[in-house]
């Protein structure tokens, strides 16, 4: 996961920075903690939901995003405006989220293996799969179930998914940013934003319909 | 489902995104009007979308911004020196949280098992039970408060002819960290004495002087002498005053403890208490005036031996005018042991006369209270971590009624000199409308007590983070209920 080249992918946006935020900005770069602090309150709403999404554990959540802050707080020097500040705060948020899932690896194998007996093969094959179940199956027991019901299930299942899928779902569905800002944002070409979130649909959704069944 | 070409599930995906040009949107279209099972995917992925779009996210956690700004002050004043610890993260804190609550505890046992250092809630008159219950649940409680003393790790020590210091000592005798204060004035046959407690850097504790005692020449073995004492430092609210007013006005020369009715002879197995106390106590030497004693990070501050006491008899100095046949029954048979601190909130009636009390008027009259008062515990009360006794630095006296919150005992930055921490911490506590008192003690090194108004404690909190080795134990105050907040500094 070290290996994602997230930061690297910031150089070529030109920063557009907010009129209130700019000179928050440029305060906190230059080491004015109190105005940083307030660039915490403006994105402290948007940084904890995208932890949330991806970490879904509300005291690992509360610890992931206070290293981002400090993170970012940290690495402020370095920020050369480049790509805006809400994006490089996205990027740090999502970054320390999946390294905090790596680092609960076994917990996340674990849920893994609850998902998906075969999750040694690899997410190509579970796609296979789902492909063939998907063919051999009646009506769609996902669009039946009720919504208070699907909404459980689905939080089940999205503890499960891999934390790398779960990100790119929350930057999509969550967020709302295009594949290019994901990709941007992830340090992931086009085409791999495109494949995980299809990955990541289909697994929920056979992930639901398992429990459907 | 067709089996002449593999599904587009990805296409189908970034379909629904919008994220297909036209000629994927053209295969897709194709694929889908021949293929049901794709058709139910795109329905299922529809309002998978829906659902995960609405997803619901708990709301940002209630202090959360407040604990990043003491995470990045905490960073920023240990990336000052090398090998700052972060102090972040709500695990963190609760594990500091944890360590607090430990260390309470731990006094609470200590109280509750009878420490002589502490003072216990008094039990109304009617509900005293009779002398021989008393007796024997004297004795139980001696025991239990042995056994919860050991369990701690203290070893009781002491010495026959000691003066009146008491003294835990773990039992390799290790004495590390505590901080000890002695009054400012002790006085020939009265010494106020204040004790409190170091939890890690927060301080938890801190009672109170001593009744006043004289024995040896002044007063003999069983003499013990109200004596007048300094204007209390130890005083935390003008009311404490007005009570000890009233109470001194009996003319007893003994103090009840706080919350028994003024004259109201305090119960039987309090003085027994104090003598059992006294029997787990280790005086110190005479010639120290005041000690520090630590024990597994919470510490004592205990009181010094009476500075003019130079007779070796044991004084009780816990026994309401009704029992002074047992308390001085307890002095003579002490003879030749430890006597009674008082820190239990006790003080020994006088085995000769008692000096009356003058009227209970104004400052003599609080003058003479002063120790007595302090006995009353300050601390532990349900809603506050602590509250000290130990003195303001400036002197309250006719300004409103001061509680002070305790924030921490903390270490100076880079072991920065004492004297040259001084001049910057007075201008930092007069910027704050505060103030800085220093207090000296033999054997110890000096400190600097800062008092600032709870106001203003965000701002003394930030100045102090960069001054300090542990800002992170620096505990903010309650939001009511303490109007000066204390820090006490020292070099490491």
């Amino acid at each position: 996961m070290a290996g994602r080249g997230i930061l690297r992918s910031m150089a070529a946006t030109p920063a557009a920075h907010d009129p209130i935020e700019g000179p928050l900005l440029e305060r906190a770069r230059g080491g004015d903690r109190e105005a940083f602090e307030q660039l915490v309150a403006i994105h402290l709403p948007r940084v904890w939901r995208v932890v949330w999404r991806i970490v879904r554990h509300h005291e690992d959540c509360e610890d992931v995003v206070q290293e981002v802050f400090l993170a970012a707080w940290q690495a402020l020097p370095e920020y050369r405006g480049e790509a805006r500040f809400s994006t490089w705060l996205h990027t740090i948020a999502v970054t320390r989220s999946l390294n905090y899932k790596d680092r609960a690896a076994e917990k996340v194998r674990r849920a893994s293996s609850t998902l998906d007996p075969h999750a040694d093969e690899g997410p190509e094959a579970a796609i296979a799969r789902e492909a063939e179940r998907a063919g051999a199956r009646g009506p769609s027991p996902l669009q039946s179930l009720e919504a208070g019901e699907l909404r459980r299930r689905l939080a089940q299942c999205l503890e499960k998914l891999p934390p790398a899928w779960r990100a790119v779902l929350a930057l999509r569905d969550g967020e709302e940013l295009s594949y290019e800002d994901i990709s941007r944002l992830l340090g992931l070409a086009l085409g791999t934003v495109r494949s995980r979130l299809a990955r990541a649909r289909l697994g929920l959704r056979g992930c639901i319909e398992g429990h459907a069944s | 489902m067709n089996d002449r070409q593999p599904h587009p599930h990805e296409l189908i995906s970034a379909m629904l995104d919008g994220e297909t040009d036209a000629r994927e949107r053209a295969v897709v279209d194709a694929h889908l009007q021949e293929c049901p099972e794709c058709r139910d995917l795109a329905g299922d992925l529809t309002a998978l979308g829906e659902v995960l779009a609405d997803d619901p996210v708990p709301p940002v956690p209630a202090g959360l911004a407040e604990r990043i700004g003491w995470s990045l002050r905490s960073q920023t004043a240990s990336r000052r020196r090398p090998g700052g610890v972060r102090w972040s993260g709500p695990r963190t804190l609760a594990a500091l949280g944890g360590v607090a609550a430990a260390g309470i505890l731990a006094v609470l046992v200590v109280r509750e098992g009878g420490a002589p250092f502490l003072d216990r809630s008094p039990l109304p008159p009617a509900a005293n039970p009779a002398p021989a219950e008393n007796k024997a649940a004297a004795e139980r409680e001696r025991d239990e408060a042995q056994e919860k003393l050991k369990s701690l790790g203290y070893a009781a020590t002491g010495g026959a002819g000691r003066d009146s210091a008491t003294r835990y000592n773990r039992g390799d005798g290790r004495a590390d960290g505590a901080i000890v204060v002695p009054p400012r004035s002790p006085q020939a046959g009265g010494g106020g004495s204040r004790m409190g407690s170091v939890k890690g850097d927060i301080l938890t504790y801190a009672p109170s002087p001593t009744g006043t005692a004289s024995s040896g020449p002044l007063g003999g073995a069983s003499t013990a002498q109200a004596a007048p004492a300094p204007p209390s430092p130890y005083l935390d609210t003008q009311e404490e005053a007005g009570r000890a007013s009233a109470k001194t006005g009996t003319g007893t020369g003994v103090t009840a403890e706080a919350g028994t009715p003024a004259g109201a002879p305090a119960p039987r197995e309090r003085a027994k208490k104090a003598s059992d106390a006294n029997a787990l106590s280790a005086p110190a030497d005479k010639s120290e005036m005041a000690k520090e004693t630590v024990a597994e990070g919470f510490v004592v501050m205990e009181k010094e031996k009476d500075a003019g006491a130079g007779g070796t008899g044991p004084t009780a100095k816990d026994a309401p005018a009704a029992d002074e046949e047992d308390a001085g029954k307890q002095a003579v048979a002490g003879a030749s042991g430890p006597r009674s601190t008082g820190m239990q909130g006790v003080v020994a009636p006088p085995q000769a006369a008692p000096k009356p009390s003058p009227a209970p008027d104004s400052h003599a009259a609080r003058e003479q209270a002063a120790p007595l008062l302090s006995q009353k515990p300050k601390v532990l009360d349900k809603d506050s971590l602590t509250r000290l006794a130990i003195p303001a630095c400036r002197d309250a006296e006719g300004a409103k009624p001061v509680t002070r919150w305790a924030a921490a005992s903390a270490p100076l930055l880079l072991r920065r000199a004492l004297s040259d921490a001084e001049p910057d911490l007075a201008a930092l506590a007069a910027r704050l409308g505060g103030s800085i008192c220093e207090e000296r003690a033999s054997g110890v090194p000096p400190l600097i007590i800062l008092d600032a108004p709870a106001a203003r404690w965000g701002e003394l909190r930030e100045a102090l983070a960069v001054r300090i080795e542990t800002p992170g134990s620096l505990t903010p105050p309650p939001a009511e209920g303490f109007n000066v907040v204390r820090v006490v500094l020292r070099p490491r």
